[in-house]
């Protein structure tokens, strides 16, 4: 955990280059889904898309709650048509959030 | 800085030893900018092996895969006159003319999708483990065993009778075959799609269920409201069927062969069957079937690296080289099964990645999950430096691997 205080992860999926590729629910499950009707690629809960993150000290990926398989900068990367925007911002500790 | 009218090297590229892409992937790690090199038909193209590049051409708009563009590099005669001639599938297409039939393909494949197939997939491969256990050895492992595994799981799919598996099987390799004459792929193609439009045809008129396959739901969701012509339907399924074909056939028994050759992965392995995902996506990097993927032309001016592309020069964004990218991977030509990060892309990358990687991922899990434990003693015939390799195929890997157990 960072003692700078608690990142956000802001993350955006520009549905115009989504292919339904599948990338991301494989990097990261428990922030994107896949709509089975249309292949397309979503956040699994639209309203808590500014999401509370630590840094994986050994990997430096950004690491959401609940750890695991939850890596969205990886799946930022492994997106074939780079559709996944994510901002990562640091707020003080205790500031972010509850 | 080179320019296209010096190069002379021409492309494809020998190998030098079997299980390592040719050495002048490596010099295209190593010199700055893009190699220039000439294909069989005199066609100059610049050369990328770095990852970072090869993911900037496969990814950007600078450059189209449409094959019938002014300098498009053709790797062979055989697939130029396949990729030129026929009816453009989306592999062949670029922008909104590409995501509109990707995007009907893109539900038939999500990972939710696939992923239910797994008891299925699991009973094709133990039916087939049976069957050559009673059977005995010897075997070829490709031919009798690797090869019907995704022939079987591909036909079910997609909707298509899998006694006619021996006639798609002979369509697909002479699809893949890159040393045959221009004739031999496009009168494969034209058996298929024949055949093809016949099945959609009929099936059409006999009503389907939506739930059935693949086929069924192309019918009812884009045939039947018009969205899609058979003759096109009959493109994209043909597209799907042959691709599912020896590609992942290759992965599998390229795979078994590199774990044959590493007993101690292999053991590392069986004791611990968490790894076989990692193991798999190593399978993926290090085989690399795809070895000559992905061609494209530029269609704008465009730095790739220290090196300018104008438009109508072609590139060769090299997977394969890629892959064994010193830069991304520690040892990219050591075989480990334990490697992460692995961010590979024998997929490729970009709007043409592989459409059927959750199914491919999918089996090659399975595969390497029953098998090994399934014939602990299995092992080559012949001495492993004896293997020969199909360079002259789309889909590399041994050419025959006689086993025994």
């Amino acid at each position: 955990m960072s003692s700078e205080g608690v990142r956000s992860v802001h993350v955006t999926i520009d549905l115009t280059k989504c292919i339904g590729a599948g990338a991301c629910v494989r990097a990261a499950d428990r922030v994107f889904g896949q709509d089975d009707d249309t292949g397309l690629a979503y956040l699994l809960d639209e309203q808590v898309d500014v999401l509370r993150a630590s840094e994986d000290e050994t990997s430096g990926n950004v690491v959401l709650d609940g750890g695991g398989h939850t890596h969205v900068e990886e799946a930022a990367r492994a997106c074939p048509t780079r559709a996944i925007e994510i901002e990562t911002t640091t707020a003080p500790s205790g500031q972010a959030g509850d | 800085m080179a320019d296209l009218s010096s190069a002379e090297r021409e492309f494809p590229f020998k190998r030098t030893q079997p299980w390592n892409p040719p050495p002048e992937y490596r010099e295209g790690h190593e010199t700055p900018g893009l190699l220039p090199v000439r294909m069989w038909n005199g066609t100059p193209a610049w050369l990328a092996t770095r990852m970072k590049d090869v993911r900037q051409i496969l990814a950007g708009h600078e450059f189209s895969a449409q094959p019938a563009r002014p300098g498009y590099p053709l790797i062979s005669a055989s697939l130029g006159s396949l990729l030129v001639n026929e009816e453009p599938t989306l592999v062949s297409m670029d922008g909104a003319d590409h995501i509109r039939y990707r995007r009907m393909l893109a539900p038939l494949f999500t990972l939710n999708r696939i992923n239910r197939l797994r008891p299925r997939i699991e009973q094709i491969v133990n039916d087939l483990v049976d069957q050559l256990l009673a059977q005995g050895p010897p075997i070829d492992f490709y031919e009798d065993f690797t090869l019907v595994i995704p022939s079987l799981v591909i036909s079910e799919l997609l909707g298509v009778p899998y006694e006619d598996h021996a006639f798609f099987q002979k369509a697909a390799r002479d699809r893949m075959d890159l040393s045959s004459g221009p004739q031999v792929p496009i009168e494969a193609g034209i058996r298929v799609a024949g055949y093809l439009t016949q099945l959609i045809e009929r099936r059409t008129r006999e009503g389907v269920d939506e739930d059935d396959d693949l086929l069924a739901r192309l019918i009812k969701d884009q045939i039947i409201p018009g969205k899609l012509t058979v003759a096109e339907a009959a493109a994209m399924v043909r597209l799907l069927l042959i691709a599912g074909h020896e590609t992942t056939a290759n992965a599998m028994a390229y795979g078994m062969l590199l774990l044959l050759a590493s007993p101690e992965q292999m053991s590392e392995l069986r004791a611990d069957p968490g790894l076989i995902p990692t193991a798999v996506e190593e399978i993926l990097r290090f085989t690399t079937v795809g070895h000559v993927n992905s061609t494209r032309v530029a269609v704008t001016d465009v730095d790739v690296d220290a090196q300018h592309v104008q438009p109508g020069e072609g590139v060769l964004a090299m997977v394969a080289g890629a892959n064994r990218d010193p830069s991304v991977f520690t040892n990219p030509d050591r075989f480990d099964v334990r490697r992460t990060p692995n961010e590979h892309v024998a997929f490729a990358y970009g709007i043409h990645s592989c459409i059927g990687q959750p199914l491919a991922r999918l089996e090659l899990n399975v595969f390497f999950e029953i098998v090994p434990e399934r014939i602990p003693s299995l092992r080559l015939s012949v001495p492993l430096e004896t293997l020969t390799y199909r360079e002259d195929q789309r889909a590399y890997g041994p050419a025959h691997m006689p086993v025994t157990w």
